[in-house]
């Protein structure tokens, strides 16, 4: 019988899981090399986007909260029932720091994580690799400059044009600062930053750019219009998204959903009994002012932020501080209680999916591939 | 076998021992080899298409797949429990052979199906079993793969045991 053909091979490789794929790189050097090639991880990673069933199993809920030292996930398979165990993120480097562990973003199953305000690293879950990113030069954190300055506003995501992970992260609201792991350097993007920050919300990535929400203008006194600014790795630079024409301007936020961008109004309770019905709006064409579309949810709500589409597309979300299973076409709905997370404030609830990337790639392993490449 | 319609056009195919089937014309032409063949020889409707790459066995049970399966409009449940009842009755070797036949015939749906059974057998299974089942050697030396094994050793937790 004869053997199965390289790109049929590939093709069974390339559905596999990440555990069962780190394992058989030691099938032979061949199988390897392939594994850890940039083509196959790209490959493996599409497979999340083209097929449903795959996504399924590679999705994974990241969950934070606020003092505590560790990450949390729950498993996409266990939210066909209605308590959900959480369980702790193997993270032995970090946990031993004893720090508070924020998580800064998520992309193509790297995590971007902080811990305590000095140290942030770029973690890949599935394949247990770490990487800690350098800090910025150390004029730029003097104890006296950050002791009266603002929080830094990170963001983390993927530059297209150049297959590249990169951090934001804004200073003091004055500099724009982007960390590349291709490079594993920080350079000065921009030294004009005509916006104020509302909080310390971290961006959303999305099509080559971060996204934040910030007023216009840096005066405190005037009344800060929002906008969602953008930094586009390609273009190295900060741009502006359209708003959509008709939205409430109430303590909006941004996320993705579906693939798309979407913009969250969040409500105030007003003491009342009766809460307002908020909408959040879809950009269903990036960049397109004209297709923002409204959503409309029979659930009421004050804080409404859109997680991901499960398989069935029953949507996840997060209401109010609690996860939420809402399906469209019943216009049913069921709420998620999390167990297993113990001395919890405000949970953080972020999605990932499972992949190859390394974040160590280049530190010791590309020269081999490159190398080899030659074969 | 239909006769549902007078016009049910029947292809017919030749495998490689020789044997010749007919087939509907609708069933054919999910075989992107044997659709390619049409567009290229567009007289040759009457001819056998050959395909000596596929064994009769083979082709009988694929064509039998896509008889069982039902037309696109079965239900994603449905499909799905049956592909899952195709793949279990059978054996390793039977579903190499159909992955090659599949591959051959250029089938993208059951290429897909049949990958991803394969994916779904072997994913928790040890590194010995994977080289066993691909014909693949080990090329590493002792060392280098025991430096390797333990690079990632928590990849080789709860791996079935090997029963082959």
């Amino acid at each position: 019988m004869e053997n199965l053909p390289p790109d049929v091979i590939i093709e069974i490789l390339s559905r596999l899981p990440v555990k069962s794929l780190c394992r058989f790189k030691c099938v032979c050097k061949l199988w390897q090399f392939l594994i850890s090639h940039p083509k196959f991880v790209r490959r493996h990673i599409n497979l999340t986007i083209t097929d449903k069933e795959i996504e399924h199993q590679r999705r994974k809920l990241i969950l934070n909260s606020c003092s505590l030292s560790s990450l949390y996930y729950v498993e996409y398979e266990a939210l066909s029932s209605n308590h959900l165990m959480a369980r702790e993120l193997d993270l032995e480097l970090i946990k031993s720091l004893h720090d508070e562990v924020k998580l800064v973003g998520s992309f193509n199953g790297l995590l971007c994580v902080s811990v305590g305000p000095e140290r942030m690293f770029l973690f890949n879950p599935a394949m247990k690799e770490l990487k800690k990113i350098p800090n910025l030069d150390g004029n730029i954190f003097h104890p006296w400059f950050s002791h009266i300055s603002r929080p830094c506003i990170y963001g983390f995501g993927y530059d297209h044009s150049l297959d590249d992970y990169k951090v934001v992260n804004i200073v003091n609201e004055a500099f724009v600062y982007v960390y590349s792991l291709k490079t594993d350097t920080w350079r000065k993007a921009a030294q004009n930053f005509p916006y104020k920050s509302f909080n310390s919300d971290h961006g959303i990535p999305l099509n080559g750019a971060v996204h934040w929400v910030f007023g216009r203008g840096k005066n405190s006194v005037e009344s800060s219009s929002r906008v969602i600014v953008a930094f586009d790795f390609a273009e190295g630079k900060l741009r502006e998204v359209p708003l959509p024409s008709d939205a409430a301007d109430s303590f909006n936020t941004v996320g993705v959903f579906g693939g798309c961008l979407c913009w969250l109004t969040c409500g105030t309770s007003t003491g009342t009994t009766a809460v307002k019905q908020y909408d959040f709006w879809v950009m269903s064409e990036y960049g397109i002012k004209e297709s923002w579309t409204k959503v409309v949810i029979n659930i009421p709500f004050l804080c409404l932020r859109p997680l991901s589409f499960l398989k069935n597309d029953e949507a996840l979300l997060e209401i109010d501080g609690k996860l939420v299973l809402y399906n469209p076409k019943e216009g049913t709905h069921r709420e998620l209680v999390i167990h297993g997370i113990h001395g919890r404030k405000k949970l953080e609830i972020q999605t990932y999916v499972e992949s190859l990337v390394s974040p160590t790639l280049w530190d010791w392993g590309l020269k081999e591939i490159c190398s080899s490449d030659e074969n | 076998m239909s006769t549902d319609t007078v016009k049910t056009k029947k292809i017919i195919l030749r495998t490689a021992d020789k044997e010749e089937f007919e087939v509907d014309e609708a069933i054919a032409m999910e075989f992107g080899t044997v659709k390619s063949f049409f567009e290229e020889n567009p007289d040759a409707s009457e001819e056998p298409v050959p395909l000596p790459n596929v064994s009769s066995q083979c082709l009988l049970t694929i064509i039998e797949y896509f008889k069982s399966r039902g037309g696109s409009s079965s239900a994603e449940d449905e499909a799905k429990a049956y592909n899952e009842e195709f793949v279990k009755a059978r054996d390793n070797e039977s579903i190499k052979e159909l992955i090659l036949a599949a591959n051959y015939l250029n089938i993208k749906d059951m290429l897909d199906m049949l990958t991803q059974a394969v994916a779904d057998r072997i994913k928790n299974k040890s590194v010995e079993y994977v080289r066993r089942f691909f014909g693949v050697e080990n090329d590493y030396s002792p060392e280098e793969e025991a430096e390797l094994r333990s690079r990632n050793e928590w990849a080789f937790e709860g791996v079935d045991p090997d029963d082959d």
